[in-house]
């Protein structure tokens, strides 16, 4: 019964004629038909006696090659046309009369190109303001909160040195454990040339007291503590929480920032210490296991690193914890009014946290040589 | 030629149960094709498990749903738009990706599809989040229509609309409906809808259908809940408002 849509033009007659059904499955192949009629045509009569269902997309379509006014004027006249099709012709004849054909804008253009890089530094810039002014805030705040304890958050701070601190002891510990074990390896590989396996754990003691220990734990945080504070407080934003607290005359820096930041800068030392301890053991494994170093002496190599070392290393930690806390509360406070956004501002949020802990180190680690630390 | 009396969707004998608590029992719901029914119900009272049930995104613990069309169209509450998408793209997706349409055909019977529901070349530039509440209910529309379907489902049309745009949304699901042969099944709180456009009311209560008619039979029905719901102040406004428009 459905038999497939056809549109016919007689020349001489200026007669067009339609039928068949007009539904969606035969668009292709009556705008196939339409582009072989010659384009424009004088009709003054329309023959629709042998038309059986209609729809919208392919009624535009007929709109769209006689244009909306002439199929307008031949409606009225329409031969067999029921009131349901000339309803629906009629609503395409309306839409399409506001709708130019579809055209795709050029991708690529040189004063685009140029746009876009001014775009991009005028970004940064506002960006970078941005970031100083919530420091700012967030640096007043946090005084205010300070000196009254009555407006210490002290349920939320517990719950964030949970869930950042408690909960990533397992992972921090394994990874340290594991990369403490690899430069004893990678120690003992170089040294042994040199008849100097017992440096080995020197190189493993030093290395992770003065660097990897906190380095580590801040790299772990940075990837799943920035992340999570970025998701957790951009959800908040597109759910509109943010505006209703502020409307509250609720500061979303006090109730959400500060303790994040709290919980971090006392967990990120401990961590830190975690790690180390961590690092330590995966080389005493692997002094003790294959480097023929009792543990005796792996212990009494321990003793005779200064301890100086350890506490260059910890200093580090409450800058690292105050740069993830930041940046990862400020990409959630960022995020617009979309689920995509929150997926861009975690992960622009992890990249940025890892770059500034990477960065701070490397700046730290400079100053402490020239301090000779 | 439509048959008054023809069952588009038959909902027989279902029960839907969460943890303890029992959302419907042993329900039964006929929609008939062409017609424009609206379900209500209080707030709590399941109506839109009831419309997930029937699209089937949500399984019914017991009965059966016959569904005698396909594709549907779905408006989902809060328009539920692509948000990585333009509105247009959103709209073309389905041809896009169920027939053999170029991208361009596909974008250009979204953009006449957005006139269609009132919406201009430049909304359809933009991207959901940059649009108002009704601008982003009119696109989903769009979106729900695309593919020419026997029936839609708009779960509070609308909800969050001022009251011209409502009248406005009202009158565009009545005549998409008349002109395009479409059956519309809405879940609403918006008594002016159920008096201006809907064909029949079904209302939802005490976990089954208790009443399904046309407006004035389902107003004179003498359980408990629907009088208070239909006569109410803001039941006994619309209900003038309406006759005045007679």
């Amino acid at each position: 019964m459905s038999r497939a849509g056809f549109i016919h033009y007689d020349n001489t007659e200026k007669l067009l004629q339609v039928g068949g059904e007009w539904t969606l499955e035969h668009y292709i192949a009556l705008n196939r038909a339409i582009q072989q009629l010659p384009p424009a045509p004088e009709t003054t009569r329309l023959d629709c006696s042998n038309l059986g269902k209609v729809d919208f997309n392919t009624a535009s379509l007929l709109a769209d090659y006689l244009g909306s006014p002439q199929l307008d004027k031949l409606l009225p006249h329409a031969q067999g046309l029921t009131t349901d099709q000339r309803d629906i012709f009629a609503s395409a004849v309306q839409a399409t009369q506001t709708t130019e054909l579809y055209t795709a804008k050029p991708s690529f253009s040189a004063v685009g190109l140029i746009a876009q890089l001014g775009q991009n530094v005028s970004n940064q810039v506002h960006q970078l303001v941005l970031l100083l002014n919530f420091i700012g805030d967030l640096v007043l705040t946090c005084v205010a909160v300070l000196v009254r304890p009555s407006r210490w958050r002290v349920t939320a701070w517990f719950y964030h040195m949970q869930q950042a601190g408690l909960a990533a002891i397992p992972i921090v510990s394994l990874m340290a454990f594991l990369v403490g074990a690899v430069v004893a390896f990678l120690g003992a590989t170089v040294l042994t040339e040199f008849g100097a396996t017992v440096y080995a754990v020197d190189l493993v003691a030093f290395g992770f007291m003065r660097e990897l220990g906190v380095l580590l734990a801040a790299i772990l945080l940075a990837g799943r503590t920035a992340s999570s504070f970025t998701a957790q407080i951009g959800a908040m934003k597109v759910n509109e929480e943010l505006d209703a607290m502020r409307v509250e005359q609720l500061d979303p820096i006090e109730l959400l920032v500060v303790p994040r930041l709290l919980a971090l800068l006392v967990m990120l030392p401990l961590l830190g210490f975690v790690s180390i301890l961590a690092g330590l053991a995966g080389g005493a494994a692997v002094a003790v296991g294959s480097l023929d170093i009792s543990w005796n002496q792996y212990l009494s190599i321990l003793n005779e690193v200064p301890v100086r070392h350890f506490w260059v290393g910890m200093s580090k930690a409450p800058f690292f914890a105050v740069v993830i806390a930041t940046i990862g509360c400020l990409e959630g406070f960022k995020v617009a009014n979309s689920a995509r956004s929150i997926g861009q501002h975690t992960t622009s949020s992890v990249v940025q946290a890892l770059f500034a802990v990477i960065l701070l180190d490397a700046i730290a680690a400079l100053f402490f040589m020239e301090m000779n630390w | 030629m439509i048959q008054p009396a023809e069952t588009i969707l038959s909902m027989r004998q279902i029960s839907n149960r969460f943890g303890n608590q029992m959302v419907h029992q042993n329900l039964n719901l006929d929609v008939y094709r062409g017609e424009i029914i609206g379900l209500v119900g209080g707030s709590g009272a399941g109506k839109s498990v009831l419309l997930r049930t029937a699209i089937g995104l949500n399984k019914p613990d017991t009965g059966e749903i016959i569904l005698n069309a396909s594709p549907i169209g779905v408006l989902f509450q809060h328009g539920a738009l692509f948000s990585s998408m333009t509105v247009a793209e959103n709209v073309a997706l389905p041809l896009i990706e169920h027939t053999r349409l170029s991208r361009a055909q596909a974008l250009h019977l979204a953009q006449i599809k957005l006139a269609l529901v009132g919406l201009n070349q430049q909304a359809g530039e933009q991207y959901p989040a940059e649009l108002s509440g009704g601008m982003v209910k009119r696109a989903a529309l769009a979106r729900a229509l695309i593919r020419e379907p026997d029936i839609v489902f708009l779960d509070e049309p609308t909800a969050g609309l001022d009251p011209l745009n409502a009248a406005a949304f009202d009158r565009l699901i009545k005549t998409l409906s008349k002109a395009l042969g479409l059956t519309v099944v809405l879940v609403t709180h918006d008594l002016d809808t159920l008096y201006a456009i809907c064909d029949r009311i079904a209302v939802l209560a005490d976990k089954r259908i208790v009443a399904v008619d046309t407006v004035a039979k389902v107003v004179a029905n003498p359980d408990s809940w629907i009088q208070s719901y239909f006569h109410g102040p803001r039941g006994r406004a619309a209900a003038h408002a309406a006759r005045k428009e007679v």
